[in-house]
């Protein structure tokens, strides 16, 4: 790590620390190897000490039915233990190599010790970011639509099954079709989620930010992702696997239940709503637009402060048809107002002269005279 | 008593063809013995709507003109030939004959080089309402007021005129209807055809009957799908229930009816 100091000034806890504190501290981290199987810490141990990876994989895993299990993976780059650094509760989680890696180590002691010398207001400060570092992946899986009701107890489990990850700018977190096994909350940066077109041109369909939640769906059925997502800028996200997920249900088969009454809520909602665009449908297939302006300021209400959930979705697909609507009806109008008057001008006099220049013809008065012969003629047959 | 109805347009492109096709297809679907001639003997074209070519069509009206033949050998059996068209499929066992004009460029020539015995045309005719007991003979027209459309237009019962809804038309069909009336036509009627949708087609009707005169048989839309079948087929029976096709089969009502 180039800059020690400067990376620790970025991270949460090291915030209300005066600057030749950070400088002390950094000179105490000392450097740990670990080979591939190592165990850095294990689930349930106090915190005694804050890691920074600087190299290698670690992957954090927790004890399952048959062993532990997967539920996470850390690269370089990310502290582990911040959050309970000070408080000293037990490690959520437990931490081994995955690869060789190499990790810088602050003791506890080393950081209380800082901790200790600073004034009291400082101090309560810094329990506060630590309690709200807890709290903050709390509030970010709010977000999951799918967590919006799961009870407090249950956020709290599952947040130890929550990772994070640190996106550089650029960096991909997945790309089309790639197996969608996980679920991502960007926490900090932004995100564009990408197609590409026939001629291999990239196409930027959405940009994602803070609070937006990527693959929600992916945590309950694996399917390959629609559309790849790069990092627009240094990007943070949280994620859970689906394995881990799925563990979680096991362990808490209450919540399984809560978590599918919600997808059956979601599902008539969703069925509700197209049944509801059918009928509009209709409505328009019979030229009558009155519905749409009112509805488009009633979608427009609802979507403003959700987040990327289905139901909005489905309204967000609602509000372009209906403005599609309001668009035909825009038109139509404009054709009825230019609704053409046919209106017809004969030159009469132009008109008499021809009349006169045909009918004045040997050929005509022939005709003319042969005329009445020849119809009473073919009466005759 | 068979009626001889003469489709007539002042200016060529109106769909006199595809008038007169569907005209005599809808009224042969009504049961009625019906016979078409192409006397547009400059630019034939009804023909390709009935699926005929040079090949198929066998004699013409032009060697019956020429002398080389009796008419009732010109007239091909459509309800026994409807070809492989999907809307024209209709028409198998109908009554429906067409009088074809040949396009071979060298006969096309002749008969404008040397015209042709007016009498000749309207003896053959008058054969062929006797020889096919037709209860309507269809006239499909050369466009203007040649001697040949002028006489076609003494020997029928029935004149239609049709007409776009456009300024050029609007004189020449005032001509033509003058002169009409000037030979003692029995019955007329206006036909407004490929008008605009954004025109309100009532008041079409209505401004189209105070100008000429004349009642307005039916206001047919501009169709893009007739375009876009180009010429292969009877439009109403292929597609009937399009805007277009409920429009001729009003004017076929009308034919039943009323003339
Ligand atoms: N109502 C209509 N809308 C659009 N195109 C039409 C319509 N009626 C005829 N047409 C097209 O106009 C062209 C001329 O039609 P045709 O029947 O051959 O007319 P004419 O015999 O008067 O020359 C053809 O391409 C035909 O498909
Ligand atoms: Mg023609």
């Amino acid at each position: 790590m180039k800059n020690l100091t400067g990376y620790l000034q970025g991270l949460e806890l090291f915030e209300p620390l005066p600057e030749d504190m950070i400088r002390e501290l950094a000179r105490k981290f000392t450097t740990r190897s670990l080979e591939v199987g190592d165990v850095l810490f294990r689930q349930g141990q106090p915190s005694d000490a804050l890691y920074i990876v600087t190299e290698g994989l670690i992957r954090i895993v927790i004890a399952g039915d048959e062993g532990e299990e997967v539920v996470n993976e850390t690269g370089p780059g990310v502290a582990l233990g911040q959050m309970t650094l000070i408080d000293m509760e037990p490690r959520t989680a437990g931490a081994v190599a995955a690869e060789f890696t190499i990790l810088l180590v602050l003791s506890r002691d080393d950081f209380m010790e800082a901790f200790n010398r600073l004034p009291v207001q400082n101090q309560i400060q810094l329990r506060e970011i630590s309690r709200d570092l807890r709290l903050n992946y709390a509030d970010i899986l709010r977000q999951v639509p799918l967590f919006h009701d799961l009870p407090d107890e249950a956020l709290k489990v599952l947040m130890n099954r929550i990772g994070r990850k640190r996106l550089e700018r650029d960096e991909v977190l997945f790309n089309r079709g790639d197996v969608g096994d996980a679920l991502y909350v960007i926490d900090k940066g932004w995100v564009k989620v990408i197609m590409h077109n026939a001629e291999g041109e990239e196409l930027t369909l959405n940009q994602l930010g803070p609070g937006e939640v990527l693959g929600e769906m992916s945590l309950v059925d694996e399917v390959p992702r629609a559309a790849g997502v790069v990092a627009l800028t240094e990007t943070e996200v949280l994620w859970l696997t689906r394995d881990a997920f799925i563990e979680f249900l096991n362990e808490y088969p209450a919540i399984a239940q809560i978590m599918l009454r919600m997808l059956s809520q979601r599902l008539r909602f969703s069925i509700s709503y197209i049944q509801q665009a059918i009928e509009l449908s209709r409505k328009v297939a019979e030229g009558d637009y009155s519905f749409a302006k009112t509805e488009i300021e009633k979608s427009q209400s609802q979507i403003i402060g959700r987040g990327q959930s289905d139901e909005s979705r489905v309204r967000e697909m609602l509000a372009a048809f209906f403005s599609m609507v309001e668009g035909v009806q825009k038109r139509e109008e404009e054709l009825k107002a230019q609704v053409r008057m046919l209106s017809i001008q004969i030159d009469e006099v132009k008109r008499q002269e021809e009349v006169e220049s045909l009918t004045g013809s040997d050929f005509f008065a022939e005709l003319k005279a042969s005329a009445k012969r020849i119809r009473e003629q073919d009466d005759e047959d | 008593m068979s009626k001889t109805i003469s489709i007539h347009s002042f200016r060529g492109g109106t769909g006199k063809s595809n008038t007169t096709a569907n005209l005599a297809a809808q009224v042969a679907m009504a049961g009625k013995r019906v016979a078409i001639v192409d006397t547009d003997i400059q630019s034939p074209g009804i023909h390709v709507l009935f699926g005929l070519d040079e090949k198929k069509m066998g004699k013409t009206l032009n060697d019956f003109l020429a002398g080389r033949c009796p008419i009732e050998e010109v007239a091909f059996n459509i309800g026994e030939h409807v070809g492989d068209a999907q809307g024209r499929q209709a028409l198998i066992g109908k009554d429906l004959w067409l009088i074809p004009s040949s396009m071979n460029s060298g006969e096309i020539s002749k008969i404008l080089r040397d015209g042709y015995d007016v009498n000749m045309m309207n003896k053959g005719l008058k054969t062929l309402r006797k020889a096919l007991e037709l209860d309507y003979l269809f006239i499909d027209t050369h466009p203007g007021l040649n001697e040949e459309t002028l006489l076609s237009i003494v020997i029928s019962d029935v004149l239609i005129i049709i007409l776009r809804p456009d300024q050029q038309d609007f004189q020449g069909t005032a001509v033509t209807v003058d002169i009409a009336r000037s030979l003692d036509v029995p019955a007329m009627r206006l036909l407004v055809n490929k008008a605009l949708t954004r025109y309100d087609f009532d008041q079409v009707r209505a401004t189209v009957e105070a100008s000429y005169g004349v009642k307005v048989s039916g206001v047919l839309p501009l169709n893009e799908d007739m375009v876009d079948m180009g010429s292969a087929d009877i439009f109403s029976l292929r597609y009937p229930d399009h805007p277009w096709s409920v429009g001729i089969k009003g004017v076929a009502q009308d034919i039943l009816e009323n003339l």
